[in-house]
């Protein structure tokens, strides 16, 4: 009966399983699909086409964000569907907040190529955000191209992609469908190159946007102005193109293509993580540095910037060639508060536990905090007491590097500052016994500036044995074993409590102490926190 | 018989004689049937409508003699149901496996009977009989195991183990 095409009269008529599909309960669905292949055509159908059913979510016309998730515990995937009308917490704040351990969201592990574009093909009109992070059945042509398809996902505005292993060929398949549609791409933790991101380039951004006359640098430049946006009849504009971008832990992405972001003028939230290339950068030629692009095409929109430590550290970076000296002349070359006065959040990758002290990366930090204070005052003085310093950063993330893996002792890179094994004991000490005082301190969270620094939430017990294998691993350049180690964490809490007390210049923002759980981990754990700060776990994010 | 009653009844079997239509099963056979109990398949109900007089056969031919004598056996004893309402929330309709004791007689069936009922019904367009026949095999299948359904419905296996496995996986998120 099945040999041939199906009569149309066999296709409309002769099919009782079809019909009897809705009648049949959700929890016979699955068994009922088992039976046998006729029934899994008809029967997974009915359970792929309707899963706003299952999560009793209500119409699907309504939701607005799905992203697939499961709980670590048990291997079922959980989808998560939030709808408008009810928005819940996200689920990844959520799982993180709920569970005291470090909970690396996994994604939805069996969720298949297939069965996603199942899920997408049914058209989800108001679905604005889509998370597939780490559901490895994403990263294939058909999911993709229907994640793309506007048909299918009119309103979608965030997408999340993270951990895939995408590659380029799918980020131009994504790229050429999206176009100017969504705002918000994540794509941290996957294999994309340069020839994506340029793709991206292509076809999500709108024109750049030239201020002509604007009292920062643009005024040597001479562009010409591009023609007004198209606008609705709300005034507002209709798409905006990418605004935020999550490039970072994609090993290939250079900062060729950062830079070519950047350029872009559109960038109001970026993290484009460590840059691979920096040092030979900041060796061989001045005019690549970061620091030029960023203050001259992102200091209007970009408000929030997850980016190499080594951006704001001056004396760290020419430590190899001038040992003694503090660099004169180029220190435009790096991240000034004022060169980015919109600035609303910073996130500093990459800073390592210990240095050694030759790596003046303490002064670099203090001299950034300065700069802070500084600015600070003089936006006060400017804009009225009480008024100023909100146009400055609020918050400093230091991404705290959980390691640092070098064999290369010629590289002036992340390796210097690996933690030798002469630093392990003694952190792992400290560690441990303020696990402690994390537990007591977890619930006060309006801590208002005289809090101590301490180290991790509770929970961290395991964390800390995962650190310790890995740094077992770590090679550290011998020369570099003998030298005294500096405890940057300790000693930015010292400088910070120094400030507070009317010793130096303090900066009255925020500091957060964030570990970052490596290359290809998602999330950071908390490390400890000075000002308006909760403790506990969070992600680290942009 | 109540007064306002007895008008209805009058009309109607004045009536019944000239609105005798007959029914062409797919297998030539001809089924007189009272208008009123045709006309609870919403196909033949919006046929007539369209046409004024019917002298001919109407033609039915996905359902074999059989199972429309069936049917009509159940348009005759719901002849007087009310209509379904329009707005009647359809999930709700279909979720609860609630069935009445007649129905559940008349579909005490032999299995391709009741799928044929039900594809009958799907043709002619009687919901409520529509409801009934797949209700009825939704209760077949409750709370079964795939092994027991198969059992029930003689239906032969014909996955390899790999592709189970694999169905099962994909399907997880659906399992409690």
């Amino acid at each position: 009966m099945d040999t041939s095409l199906p009569s149309y009269q066999a296709a409309t008529a002769r099919d009782p399983l079809s019909l009897i599909a809705p009648y049949i309960r959700k929890e016979d669905l699955l068994r009922a699909s088992l039976v046998c292949r006729r029934w899994h055509i008809v029967f997974s159908r009915a359970l792929w086409t309707s899963p706003e059913v299952f999560w009793e979510m209500g119409d699907r016309n309504t939701l607005s964000t799905a992203s697939f998730n499961s709980i670590e515990m048990g291997f079922y995937a959980i989808p998560e569907v939030h709808n408008t009308a009810s928005p819940h917490v996200p689920p990844h704040n959520n799982s993180l907040h709920n569970n005291p351990q470090p909970v690396i969201p996994k994604g939805c592990h069996n969720l298949t190529a297939v069965g996603l574009e199942g899920f997408l093909r049914i058209g989800w009109p108001q679905l604005e955000v889509l998370d597939l992070s780490s559901s490895n059945g994403a990263a294939q042509a058909k999911p993709i191209s229907a994640i793309a398809n506007e048909a299918l996902l009119p309103s979608l505005n965030k997408l999340v992609l993270g951990y895939l292993e995408l590659q380029d060929g799918l980020v131009e398949i994504l790229a050429k469908g999206l176009g100017t549609r969504i705002t918000e791409l994540d794509i941290r933790g996957n294999l994309v190159s340069d020839v994506g991101i340029q793709w991206l380039l292509n076809y999500c951004f709108l024109p750049p946007e030239y201020e002509v006359g604007d009292r920062i640098v643009l005024g040597q430049l001479n562009y010409a102005v591009p023609p007004p946006l198209p606008r609705e009849h709300s005034g507002t504009v209709k798409r905006k193109g990418l605004t935020r971008i999550m490039v970072s832990k994609n090993s290939k992405v250079s900062w060729t293509a950062v830079e070519n972001l950047i350029k872009t003028t559109r960038l109001e939230s970026f993290d484009c993580g460590m840059i691979p290339d920096f040092d030979t950068l900041a060796a061989n030629s001045r005019k690549r540095l970061p620091l030029p692009i960023l203050s001259m095409y992102a200091h209007k929109n970009l408000h929030t910037l997850r980016i190499d430590f080594r951006i704001i550290a001056p004396m760290a970076s020419k430590v190899e060639r001038l040992p003694t000296t503090t660099p004169v002349g180029d220190a435009e070359l790096y991240l000034k508060p004022t060169m980015l006065p919109n600035l609303r959040r910073l996130i500093l990758c990459g800073v390592p536990y210990y240095t050694p002290a030759s790596f003046r990366v303490m002064d670099d930090l203090k001299q950034f905090l300065d700069d802070l204070a500084d600015a600070e005052v003089e936006a006060e003085i400017r804009d009225g007491k009480g008024k100023g310093g909100l146009r400055y950063l609020r918050l400093l993330v230091v991404g705290m590097q959980a390691l640092s893996v070098t064999e290369d002792e010629e590289d002036g890179g992340v390796g210097m500052y690996a933690s030798s094994s002469g630093g392990r004991p003694n952190r792992r000490n400290s560690v441990l016994d303020s696990v402690e005082e994390g537990d007591e301190d977890e619930d006060d969270g309006s801590a208002d500036g005289d809090k101590d620094f301490s180290f991790f939430g509770d929970g961290e017990d395991e964390g800390v044995g995962e650190w310790v294998q890995k740094t077992q691993k770590v090679k550290v350049a011998k020369k570099k074993e003998k030298e005294t180690q500096v405890n940057v964490l300790s000693e930015l809490e010292r400088y910070r409590e120094q400030g507070r007390k009317g010793v130096g210049k303090f900066w009255r923002g925020e500091v957060r102490v964030v570990r970052d759980m490596g290359w290809d981990d998602q999330g950071g754990v908390e490390l400890g926190s000075v000002g308006l700060e909760k403790w506990g776990v969070v992600e680290e994010k942009v | 018989m109540s007064n306002t009653q007895a008008p209805a009844t009058v009309k109607k079997l004045t009536l019944v004689p000239t609105r005798l239509l007959t029914l062409l099963s797919s297998d030539s056979i001809e089924k007189k049937v009272a208008r009123d109990v045709a006309e609870r398949s919403i196909l033949i109900k919006n046929m007539l409508e369209d046409c004024a007089e019917f002298d001919q056969a109407i033609p039915i031919p996905n359902v074999t003699s059989s199972v429309l004598t069936k049917v009509i056996e159940w348009c005759e004893h719901h002849k007087n149901d009310p209509a379904p309402a329009a707005d009647e929330k359809v999930d709700s309709r279909k979720k609860s496996t609630d069935i009445d004791e007649w129905d559940q007689k008349f579909m005490q069936v032999d299995q391709e009977m009741l799928f044929e009922i039900i594809l009958a019904a799907n043709y002619l367009d009687i919901k409520p009989l529509l409801d009934v026949g797949c209700k009825t095999v939704a209760n077949m299948i409750k709370g079964k195991s795939p092994e027991e359904i198969r059992e029930t419905f003689n239906i032969q296996n014909d996955f390899t183990p790999e592709e189970e496995d694999q169905i099962r996986r994909e399907n997880q998120w659906a399992e409690e």
